[in-house]
C-alpha cells in the first residue's frame, strides 16, 4: 500500500467523475492546440505559396522600363555571374485587363490581370518539374494560357476568345504636350490555349500576396511588340536549382555577383538612354522619352566631374507661334531651345549676325536665328522688339492647351555653327527620324492646324530640320518648358582635350553605369525575391493567436467548466477527504494527493485534447479552404502540426486546469471535518458567507467602475489599444456580474413575486443559494457564451445597408474604378470625355431602350497609383511596399469620410482632416492617410508612425501617419498628395484610381454609369464597381473572421449548456430526498417542475443578461460609430438560442426530478 | 473528577472546563458548559445522553476535530491545539483512533487497505511498512476479517465493516480510542459482537477508551460511564 497506490485505486474507483475533468480538459486543450495549429498552417501555406510562386526563381530584377532582352545572355557569359546559378531569363510582365469575346459581344471582365510574355526559357528554368509533368506555359503565337482563377472569373475555356487591354509605351510621357494618349492602349485579340492549374507556374507573381493571381501568359516577342517595346523585357529572373525547395538566406555574394555581371553587361540604352558622338568634340546625353529626368541629369554630371569634364543642360522646347508683339507676322511650329549661347567651344558660342559673339541671355531675353528673324520682318539691328511666344503648357490637365511668354529680343544669332545644331531638339519618333519632306506630314498627339504650316516653313524643315528657332535662358527654359518629369532634354558633355570622343564614350557609359547609381535610382534593383517573399510570408496576422484571442473565453469556459466538474467531483467525495483528515492526513499531503490523481486525470484529457486539437485544425483548416475562404484567399492550404505547438497547447492546459483544481482545492481547509463526514462540503464556507459576500461586494464596486472607465476610455485611444480595452471591458463586466450574483446568493433576497409563485420559485430560487459556487461557475460558463455571440453578432456589418454619404465609409462616392491603363483625359469634362470618345455613349436598358447619361450628374476624383503591395486584410503577407495613392488637391479640399484618429491643429485641419496631407515636416517626412484597419493590423502603425517606403530614385521616404479613417473604402493602400507623390515618382503618369460622385445616387443611376464606363473605357482596363462592393470585401474578410469566431461562441454556449444541466441535474439529485418529500406531500409534477425552472431560469437569466450587458459595454466604442450598424434582430435571434438551450438543460433537470421514485427515495433516507 | 494528586504525566486525557458554543442569529447556542474530565493511561469511558446534548461534539475536541470555545484538553500531557496545523494532523494520525456510527471506509479500497490507509498520512520506510502490514493482517485476525481482507466495503455487512473500521482505527497504535455511536446501526447481536471487540482491542491494546452510545447495553461495558446533559457532563 502506498499513497500511488492510493491515487490508481482513487482513479479507477471515481472514474465515471474523472472522464468528465478530462472531457473537459480535452476541450480546453483541442481548442488552444487547435488555435494554433490553424495559425501554423497559415504560416506554413504562406511559405509554401511564396516558394510556389517563384518556382526555381530566387532573384529577380522588375522594373516599369523596358531593357534589351539580349541582356539575360550576356549577363550569362558575364565572368561576374555565379556559376550555380542558372542563366537568366528576361520576360515581360505587365498589368491588364481581360474580357471575353463571344461573336463580337462583350462577355465576362476580370481586372487586375497580369499578362506574363515568356519563353521556354521561363518555362525550363524556372518550373522545369510543371514542364516535365507535361505542362504548358508557353502559348502558341496568337494564343493565351491562363491559370484556372483568371479562366474561371472569365467563365473561359480553351477554344474561347479573350481580348486584353494593356498599356502601350509612349514616346513622351502621357501628361505631357506629346504624350499620345490615344495610342496609350492596345487590345490584344487571344485564342485561349489552355487553362494551368493555380499551382507552380499558375501562381507565379512578384508581389507579395497569397491570393492566386490572375495570370495570363503569353509569347514574349508577341507582348513585348504590343506594348510598343520590341525585343525588350522589363524582368529579370535568375534560377537556383532548389524549385520551391530553398528557404535558406540566399548568400549575399551570390546577388552580389548576379548585381555585378547586370552591370557589366548594362548598356545606356537599357535605361533608355542614347549618347551621341558630336563631331564638334562633345557628346549629348539624350533619352528615348523626350525629357531626361533629374536622377539621371545629376548623375551623369556627377560622372563628368569625377572625370573632369564640362557638361552643359539644353531644354528645347515647342513653340506654336513665334510673333513680334503687335504685328501680324508669325512662325507656327518652331523647337526653341533654353540654353547658354555663350558657351565656349565646342558647344559654342553662337555667333550673332553682326560677327560678334552672342551674349549671355538673362531672364526675359531671347536671341532668334537670322531665318526666324527675317520671317518675322525684322531687318538690321531689331534688339529689344518684343517677342511673343505661344508655348504648348508641358503638362496636360485635361487637354492640349498652350500658354504665352514674352521676351525682348536680345539680338539674332546666324543660322550656322552652333546656332544651326539639329540635334538641340530630342529625337521623335515620326518626326526627327523620319524622311517626311513636309512638317505637314507630320501626325503629331495633340491638334495641328496644318493651314497654318507655309511652304517656307516646309523649305526650313527641309534644310534644317529640326533646329531651334529661338534660344532662350536656362531660367527662363525651367520657368516656362519644365515639368516634373524633368527640366533637361539634353546634356552635352565636353571631354578634356585631346581626349577620343569614341573612348571618351566608352568610359563615360561604363561610369554612369556602373559607378554612378543610376540603374539603382532608377529602379534597376536585384531583390532576394524567394527569402523576401518567404519573410512576409510571416504575415501581418498571426492567426494563432487570433484564434486563440477570440477563443479566450472559450478556454476560458472549459477551464470554469472544469473547476465545476472538480468541485463537484469532490463535493461528491467529502465523506473520503473527511475519513482522509480525521485519520490525520495533513491538508498538504491531502492537496498533493488530489493534485497529483487531477495530474494524470488532466493528462489524459491533455492528449486526448491534442488528438481533438489536430481534428480541429483539420476542421478550421478545410473551413478556411472552402466556407471561410473570404478569411484567407488562398489557393489551397496546408495542416501543419509541429510538435512544439502540441507541447504549448499540452503544457499550456495542463497549467490552466491544475492552477484551477489547485485553486478548488483551496476549499478543503475550509470545511470542518465534522461536515465533511456528513457529506456536506459546505460547512465552515458558509459560515464564512458574510465576509465573501464582503468580498464580493468589493470585487463588483472595483469591477463595474473599472469596466465603465475602460469603456469610456475606449473612445480616446487608437484602434490597436481598443482590442485589449474590448478584452478588458468584456473580462471586468463578467466579473462583475459573478460578483453581483455572488452577492445577491449570499446575502441579497428575492424580488417581490405573486403570492402563490413566490413561494415555490422562491424555494427554486433558493436552492441556486446552496451551492453559490456551482451557481456562480454556471452563471460565468453561460455568460462567456452570451457574451462571445452577443459582442462578435454587434460586430457584423453589412455595408450594402449604407447611404452613399460624405460622412461615411463610402465618403459620398457611388462608385470607384481602377484603370490598368493610366487615364489623363478627365470623364466628368465634355472635354475630356470627347477625347476619351465616350461622349455620346448611350446604355441600353434591360427592356432594350438606348438612353442617355446625364452626365451633368458625375463628379470624378482621380488618383495617381504607385503599384505595391495590397496593405489591406485580403493580404496575409507583411506588405513591405504598400501600394500609394496620390490624392488631387481637389479631392483633399472636397473632404468627406469617417477618421478614426488625426493629427489635427488647425481649425481647418479639425474641419477637414484631408488638409493635412498639405503639411509640411521638417524632417522631410510624407504626410499619409490610411485606413485603421491597414495601418493598424496590416501595416502595424499608429498615429504619427513612419512607413518607410523607397520612391523612384531608391532613396528612402517617410510617410507620416497623419490620420486614420474607419471602414472605409481605401483598405489596400496609403494616401498622400498629389505634389508629394509626383515629386517622389515623378514617372507615374497619369491616374489609374477615380472615385466617381454622383448627384443622384438612385441605384438605376449608379449601374447605368458602371455599365457605361466599363464598356466605354474598355480600352483603358476601366474596371467600374460600387464602393459598397468594394467595402464589402474588405468587410468579408472581417465577417469571415467573426463567423468563425461566432461557432467559437456557439460552442461556448454549448459548455455553458452543458454546465447548466449538469449543475441543475446534480442539484436535483442532491434534493431528491426533499422532493420526494414534497410529492409525498401532494406536489404535482408540475410544481416540482416549476420549482426547479426556477433556479434553471434565476442561473439562465443571470448568465444571458450579465454576458448581454458586459458586450454592450465592451463594443461600446461600436455604438457610437456612424459607420456601425448593429445586427438587432441578429444579436436577438442568438439570445433566444442561448435562452432555448438553457432551458433545455433545465428540462432535463426537470425530468429528472419528476422521475424521482418516491418510496424509494425516501426510504434511502 | 479532577485530581491534583496525580501527575498530569500519568493522565491520558484531561478537559478542564470545556465550553463549547455556536454562534446563531439569536444567541450563541452553549453545547458544552464546563465539561471537566480526568482519564487515567488505560482507562475506558462511556458517555450517554439524549439526541443533540454534545455527546459527539465532545467526543470531537477530544478527537481534535474540534475546538473547544474555551477550556483545556490535554492528551497525554500535551495541549494539543497549541500545535500548528501540520502537527495536529500528525498528533492526531498517532495518538487517537476513530470510530465512526458510519464505518467510513473508503469505497474504492479493499479491507486491508482501508486499514492501512492511516499509515500513509506519514513516511513510513519499507521496514516499518513490513511491520504496518504485520499488524494490519494481525489487527483484521484480531476482528474476525481476515478472509475478507481482499474484499471491498461494499461486499460486507454492517458488522463486518464496523470491524473494519475499529482495526483502521488501531493501525497506528493510538492512545486514544474515540468511538462514536459504534453500534447505532447496527442490530443488538451484531452490536454486541462490537462491543466485544471493543472491550478485547481495549485490553490487548491499552487504548484509553471513549464510547458514546445510546446504548445501555453497551455503556455498561465499561469502567467508567458518564451522562451528558444541558452541557454538563456527570459521571454515574
Amino acid at each position: 500500500m502506498s499513497l500511488r497506490r492510493l491515487v490508481i485505486k482513487s482513479l479507477r474507483y471515481h472514474w465515471r467523475l474523472h472522464v468528465t475533468v478530462a472531457l473537459g480538459t480535452a476541450v480546453a486543450c483541442a481548442i488552444l492546440g487547435g488555435s494554433l495549429i490553424v495559425g501554423d498552417s497559415v504560416r506554413a501555406t504562406l511559405r509554401s505559396l511564396a516558394r510556389e510562386r517563384l518556382g526555381s526563381f530566387e532573384f529577380s530584377l522588375a522594373v516599369d522600363r523596358f531593357f534589351r532582352q539580349e541582356l539575360a545572355q550576356e549577363m550569362a557569359s558575364s565572368p561576374s555571374y555565379p556559376s550555380s546559378a542558372r542563366a537568366p531569363v528576361a520576360i515581360v510582365l505587365v498589368d491588364a485587363s481581360a474580357t471575353v469575346d463571344v461573336d463580337g459581344e462583350r462577355g465576362s471582365r476580370a481586372g487586375q490581370v497580369s499578362v506574363v510574355g515568356v519563353d521556354e526559357g521561363f518555362a525550363e528554368l524556372g518550373f522545369s518539374r510543371f514542364v516535365e509533368a507535361g505542362g504548358q506555359i508557353v502559348p502558341k503565337a496568337g494564343q493565351v494560357i491562363l491559370n484556372q482563377t483568371l479562366a474561371a472569373e472569365l467563365h473561359v475555356d480553351p477554344g474561347a476568345t479573350v481580348l486584353i487591354s494593356l498599356r502601350r509605351l509612349g514616346v513622351a510621357p502621357l501628361e505631357s504636350f506629346l504624350g499620345d494618349r490615344e495610342e496609350s492602349s492596345r487590345i490584344l485579340r487571344l485564342e485561349v490555349g489552355g487553362v494551368i492549374p493555380d499551382r507552380g507556374p499558375g501562381l507565379f507573381s512578384l508581389r507579395h500576396s497569397q491570393a492566386a493571381p490572375r495570370l495570363a501568359y503569353v509569347e514574349r516577342s508577341d507582348l513585348a511588340r504590343a506594348v510598343g517595346a520590341p525585343d525588350r523585357a522589363n524582368v529579370l529572373l535568375v534560377a537556383t536549382d532548389a524549385e520551391g525547395g530553398s528557404t535558406s538566406t540566399p548568400e549575399s555574394s551570390k546577388i552580389d555577383s548576379v548585381r555585378a555581371a547586370f552591370l557589366s553587361s548594362l548598356t545606356l540604352s537599357d535605361l533608355g538612354l542614347r549618347l551621341r558622338t558630336d563631331d564638334r568634340g562633345f557628346l549629348s546625353l539624350g533619352t528615348r522619352r523626350m525629357v531626361l529626368s533629374d536622377a539621371t541629369v545629376t548623375r551623369a554630371e556627377e560622372s563628368c566631374r569625377s572625370l573632369g569634364w564640362r557638361t552643359d543642360r539644353v531644354l528645347t522646347h515647342l513653340a506654336e507661334t513665334i510673333a513680334v508683339e503687335g504685328r501680324d507676322a508669325e512662325i507656327p511650329y518652331s523647337t526653341m531651345s533654353a540654353l547658354d549661347p555663350a558657351q565656349a567651344a565646342p558647344l559654342g558660342p553662337m555667333k550673332l549676325v553682326s560677327g560678334a559673339t552672342a551674349p549671355v541671355l538673362k531672364e526675359g531675353e531671347i536671341l532668334l536665328n537670322d531665318w526666324a528673324a527675317r520671317d518675322l520682318g525684322l531687318d538690321g539691328d531689331a534688339s529689344g522688339v518684343d517677342i511673343r511666344i505661344e508655348y504648348y503648357v508641358p503638362r496636360v490637365e485635361d487637354r492640349v492647351s498652350t500658354a504665352t511668354a514674352r521676351f525682348r529680343l536680345r539680338g539674332v544669332v546666324s543660322l550656322d555653327g552652333a546656332a544651326a545644331d539639329a540635334h538641340l531638339t530630342p529625337e521623335f519618333p515620326g518626326l526627327t527620324d523620319s524622311k517626311i519632306l513636309s512638317i505637314r506630314n507630320w501626325d503629331p498627339p495633340f491638334d495641328m492646324d496644318l493651314d497654318r504650316v507655309r511652304e517656307v516653313d516646309d523649305e526650313y524643315w527641309k534644310d534644317h530640320r529640326a533646329t531651334p528657332k529661338a534660344f532662350v535662358s536656362p531660367a527662363d527654359g525651367i520657368r516656362y518648358f519644365r515639368s516634373r518629369f524633368g527640366s533637361v532634354s539634353l546634356l552635352r558633355l565636353v571631354p578634356l582635350v585631346g581626349e577620343d570622343l569614341a573612348d571618351s564614350s566608352r568610359v563615360f557609359e561604363r561610369s554612369l553605369v556602373k559607378d554612378s547609381g543610376l540603374p539603382e535610382a532608377l529602379g534597376f534593383v536585384w531583390s532576394p525575391a524567394r527569402e523576401r517573399g518567404v519573410s512576409a510570408a510571416s504575415g501581418p496576422t498571426d492567426f494563432g493567436m487570433l484564434f486563440v484571442s477570440f477563443s479566450f473565453f472559450l478556454i476560458v469556459s472549459a477551464a470554469i467548466l472544469v473547476a465545476l466538474l472538480f468541485g463537484l467531483q469532490m463535493d461528491g467525495r467529502a465523506r473520503e477527504l473527511g475519513v482522509y483528515l480525521a485519520s490525520g492526513y495533513p491538508l498538504r499531503v491531502l492537496r498533493r494527493l488530489y493534485l497529483v490523481e487531477s495530474m494524470v486525470v488532466a493528462s489524459c484529457g491533455g492528449v486526448l485534447g491534442l488528438s481533438i486539437a489536430v481534428a480541429y485544425a483539420w476542421a478550421l483548416v478545410r473551413a478556411l479552404e472552402t466556407v471561410w475562404w473570404e478569411a484567407v484567399r488562398v489557393p489551397y492550404m496546408v495542416l501543419s502540426v509541429e510538435p512544439l505547438q502540441l507541447a504549448v497547447s499540452f503544457l499550456s492546459t495542463e497549467i490552466v486546469v491544475l492552477l484551477t483544481i489547485w485553486f478548488s482545492l483551496r476549499r478543503l481547509g475550509g470545511a470542518s471535518v465534522q461536515s465533511l463526514l456528513a457529506g456536506s462540503a459546505v460547512g465552515k464556507v458558509e459560515r464564512a458567507g458574510d465576509a465573501r459576500a464582503v468580498k464580493s461586494r468589493v470585487v463588483f464596486l472595483v469591477a463595474v467602475l473599472l469596466a465603465l472607465g475602460l469603456a469610456v476610455v475606449s473612445y480616446f485611444i487608437d484602434e490597436r489599444a481598443r482590442v485589449g480595452v474590448f478584452f478588458g471591458v468584456g473580462s471586468l463586466s463578467l466579473v462583475a456580474v459573478i460578483a453581483g450574483l455572488s452577492v445577491w446568493l449570499r446575502e441579497g433576497q428575492r424580488g417581490d413575486l405573486s403570492e402563490r409563485m413566490a413561494s415555490l420559485g422562491d424555494l427554486g430560487c433558493r436552492n441556486a443559494r446552496r451551492a453559490p459556487g456551482r451557481s456562480l461557475l454556471t452563471v460565468a460558463l453561460v455568460s462567456s457564451a452570451t457574451f462571445t455571440l452577443v459582442a462578435v453578432a454587434s460586430m457584423h456589418h453589412d455595408p450594402r445597408h449604407d447611404r452613399i454619404d460624405r460622412v461615411s465609409g463610402n465618403g459620398g462616392f457611388a462608385l470607384a474604378a481602377t484603370s490598368e491603363v493610366p487615364v489623363v483625359p478627365r470623364i466628368d469634362t465634355r472635354v475630356g470625355r470627347e477625347e476619351l470618345r465616350i461622349d455620346r455613349l448611350r446604355v441600353r436598358e434591360s427592356d432594350g431602350v438606348r438612353v442617355d447619361l446625364d452626365w451633368d450628374d458625375l463628379k470624378a476624383f482621380y488618383f495617381r497609383v504607385k503599384p505595391g503591395d495590397d496593405a489591406s486584410c485580403l493580404n496575409l503577407n507583411a506588405p513591405s511596399n504598400p501600394r500609394l495613392l496620390g490624392a488631387s488637391t481637389a479631392f483633399v479640399e472636397r473632404g468627406g469620410f469617417v477618421f478614426s484618429s488625426h493629427l489635427a491643429e488647425t481649425e481647418e485641419e479639425f474641419a477637414n482632416p484631408w488638409k493635412l496631407l498639405d503639411r509640411r515636416f521638417e524632417d522631410g517626412a510624407v504626410p499619409a492617410i490610411g485606413d485603421v484597419n491597414s495601418t493598424t493590423w496590416i501595416l502595424k502603425k499608429g498615429l504619427g508612425d513612419d512607413v518607410v517606403v523607397r520612391n523612384e530614385t531608391g532613396q528612402e521616404v517617410r510617410l507620416r501617419i497623419v490620420a486614420t479613417l474607419k471602414s472605409s473604402l481605401f483598405q489596400g493602400e496609403l494616401i498622400v498628395g498629389d505634389s508629394a507623390f509626383t515629386s517622389h515618382f515623378p514617372t507615374i503618369e497619369g491616374y489609374r484610381f477615380v472615385l466617381i460622385e454622383l448627384d443622384k445616387g438612385e441605384a438605376k443611376t449608379i449601374s447605368r454609369f458602371e455599365e457605361a464606363l466599363e464598356v466605354g473605357l474598355e480600352t483603358y482596363g476601366f474596371d467600374v464597381f460600387p464602393t459598397a462592393t468594394l467595402i464589402a470585401s474588405f468587410l468579408a474578410v472581417e465577417n469571415t473572421y467573426l463567423s468563425t469566431f461566432q461557432l467559437l461562441g456557439g460552442l461556448g454556449l454549448l459548455l455553458g449548456t452543458l454546465g447548466l444541466g449538469v449543475v441543475l441535474v446534480r442539484g436535483v439529485l442532491e434534493r431528491r430526498r426533499e422532493l420526494a418529500l414534497l410529492r409525498s406531500l401532494g406536489f404535482e409534477r408540475k410544481r416540482l417542475a416549476i420549482l426547479v425552472f426556477a433556479e434553471d431560469a434565476l442561473l439562465l437569466g443571470f448568465g444571458v443578461g450579465g454576458g448581454a450587458v458586459a458586450a454592450a459595454l465592451a463594443v461600446w466604442p461600436r455604438l457610437g460609430d456612424a459607420a456601425a450598424t448593429i445586427p438587432w434582430s441578429g444579436i436577438s435571434g442568438l439570445l433566444l438560442l442561448v435562452v432555448t438551450c438553457g432551458l433545455f438543460s433545465g428540462l432535463i433537470a426537470v425530468g429528472v426530478a419528476v422521475r424521482l421514485p418516491i418510496l424509494a427515495t425516501l426510504r434511502s433516507e | 473528577m479532577s485530581s491534583d494528586s496525580k501527575s498530569q504525566s500519568t493522565l491520558a486525557l484531561v478537559a478542564r472546563n470545556v465550553v463549547r458554543s455556536f454562534p446563531t442569529p439569536a444567541e450563541a447556542l452553549v453545547v458544552l458548559d464546563g465539561v471537566s474530565l480526568e482519564l487515567e493511561t488505560g482507562a475506558t469511558l462511556s458517555i450517554v445522553g439524549p439526541s443533540g446534548c454534545g455527546k459527539s461534539t465532545l467526543l470531537h475536541i477530544f478527537g481534535t476535530l474540534d475546538r473547544p470555545t474555551s477550556g483545556e484538553v490535554f492528551l497525554r500531557g500535551a495541549d494539543p491545539f497549541a500545535l500548528s496545523e501540520p502537527e495536529l494532523a500528525g498528533f492526531r494520525n498517532r495518538e487517537i483512533g476513530f470510530v465512526f456510527q458510519d464505518h467510513h471506509l473508503l469505497p474504492q479500497l479493499n479491507v486491508l487497505e482501508n486499514v492501512l490507509m492511516p499509515t500513509l498520512a506519514s513516511d513510513v520506510n519499507e521496514e516499518e511498512e513490513k511491520e504496518v502490514l504485520e499488524r494490519a493482517l494481525n489487527l483484521l485476525d484480531r476482528v474476525g476479517l481476515k478472509e475478507r481482507s481482499m474484499h471491498v466495503p461494499a461486499e460486507l455487512s454492517g458488522g463486518e465493516r464496523q470491524r473494519a473500521a475499529i482495526a483502521r482505527a488501531l493501525i497506528m497504535k493510538p492512545s486514544l480510542l474515540l468511538c462514536d455511536e459504534p453500534t447505532g446501526n447496527l442490530d443488538p447481536r451484531t452490536a454486541g459482537t462490537i462491543g466485544d471487540l471493543l472491550q478485547e482491542v481495549h485490553q490487548n491494546e491499552g487504548v484509553v477508551l471513549v464510547v458514546v452510545t445510546h446504548s445501555r447495553t453497551l455503556a455498561d461495558r465499561f469502567d467508567q460511564r458518564a451522562q451528558l446533559e444541558e452541557g454538563k457532563l456527570t459521571l454515574s
